[in-house]
């Protein structure tokens, strides 16, 4: 499944971390070097999978721990509206 | 409504004031800056009626009350009332000098917001320049260490109220500073409204782009470099005005909140624990 970024929400990089900022709510997340990593990649449009093989090759974990760590961002970020599935 | 006797004694002819790099114009005598050019915004004495949505209401520690009313927001204390668009200010009052305290820099930040600016609660001073922000809470000491760099030869940008144009330098405000009565020796100045020793300051003329902001911060024991989330996050604490009172202005907040964490070196200090010779240590020995 790939993913989309609403319109309400701004995301900016400051140093290696990245801040989401829902418009509507008037808050904001920040996510630390391994969440601004899966960020880049589901926000670009890749499936999750590609953002567990991202965990893997730049911070050196196991395949487990990468998936675990994936999908409970994953299901925050929606869970908070801040990320949204492309439904085909 | 006939306009309150002590409004009516101070009207003269029109004259232009730079506030905050916008350009107001009024025929009531404010303690501002001059300025010659085109006037942005006109402030005179009227009849201001409280309508429309609430947008904030409290009691204590003193009655207040923000509401929106179309383009309108109307600014209420228990003696003084404003009426802010973006193009005009509307003072109603029979206490004069309790509504220049609110005008600048309180009822400002209403009217800057109304031209898209946010603003950040601190205070900044500039030598060679660069600037130096202090942010804190109110009697964290910001202004006592602006203050302090100012007795040893820096120049006040702003105090209070932190505004930016759109190349993030920091704009001048008005010629004064708020220093707690403790720590007021001989300024010649007198007690505001909120308590403070309201004293004459000259400002820097043009604004001046910042070397680096120092935020006074219970959590912090020692001098920490914020970075990342850190950084916006503790910007965000230091927004002049949390109410919002135009469209977009939650995300005009993050921008300029962001821009300042992405573009200037953010530190942490402990409150009331900011020495001219930290700042300066901060800064670099090139601005002292």
């Amino acid at each position: 499944m790939r993913f989309r970024v609403p319109e309400h929400v701004a995301a900016r990089t400051v140093d290696d971390e990245v801040i989401l900022f829902d418009a509507q709510k008037g808050e904001y997340l920040g996510l630390n070097s391994s969440g601004a990593a899966v960020w880049d990649v589901l926000a670009s449009g890749r499936p999750a999978p590609d953002a567990v093989e991202e965990l893997i090759k730049r911070f050196d974990v196991d395949r487990a721990s990468a998936e675990e760590d994936v999908t409970v961002l994953l299901s925050n970020l929606q869970n908070l509206d801040l990320i949204s599935p492309i439904t085909p | 409504m006939s306009e309150p006797s002590e409004l009516a004694s101070n009207r003269r002819q029109p004259a232009q004031y730079s506030v905050f790099g916008l350009v107001a114009e009024s025929n009531i005598d404010l303690p501002l800056t001059p300025a010659g050019s085109r006037k942005q915004v006109e402030i005179y004495a009227g009849s201001v009626d409280v309508q429309g949505v609430a947008l904030y209401e409290s009691a204590e520690p003193a009655m207040f009350g923000c509401y929106g009313n179309n383009d309108e927001i109307l600014l209420v204390w228990d003696d003084v009332r404003f009426s802010v668009t973006r193009t005009r200010v509307v003072i109603d009052t029979g206490h004069l000098e309790a509504a220049m305290q609110l005008l600048v820099p309180a009822v400002w930040s209403v009217v800057l917001a109304a031209h898209h600016r946010e603003s950040l609660h601190g205070s900044a001073i500039a030598r060679r320049g660069f600037g130096v922000a202090v942010l804190g809470d109110s009697g964290s000491g910001k202004s006592t260490a602006a203050r302090g760099m100012i007795e040893r030869g820096w120049q006040l940008i702003s105090d209070d109220l932190l505004t930016f144009d759109e190349d993030l330098r920091v704009v001048p405000g008005p010629p004064w500073m708020r220093l707690l009565p403790e720590n007021d020796v001989d300024s010649g100045g007198f007690f505001d409204r909120g308590g403070k020793v309201r004293m004459h300051s000259s400002t820097t003329s043009n604004p001046v782009p910042l070397r680096a902001m120092v935020i006074m911060d219970s959590r912090y024991e020692h001098c920490v470099k914020l970075t990342g989330t850190a950084a916006v996050a503790a910007l965000f604490q230091h927004i002049y005005n949390p109410v919002l009172t135009h469209d977009g202005q939650a995300r005009r907040r993050f921008d300029l909140v962001y821009a300042l964490a992405a573009s200037v070196p953010i530190y942490a200090v402990p409150p009331r624990s900011l020495f001219p010779d930290q700042i300066e240590d901060i800064v670099g020995s090139d601005l002292t």
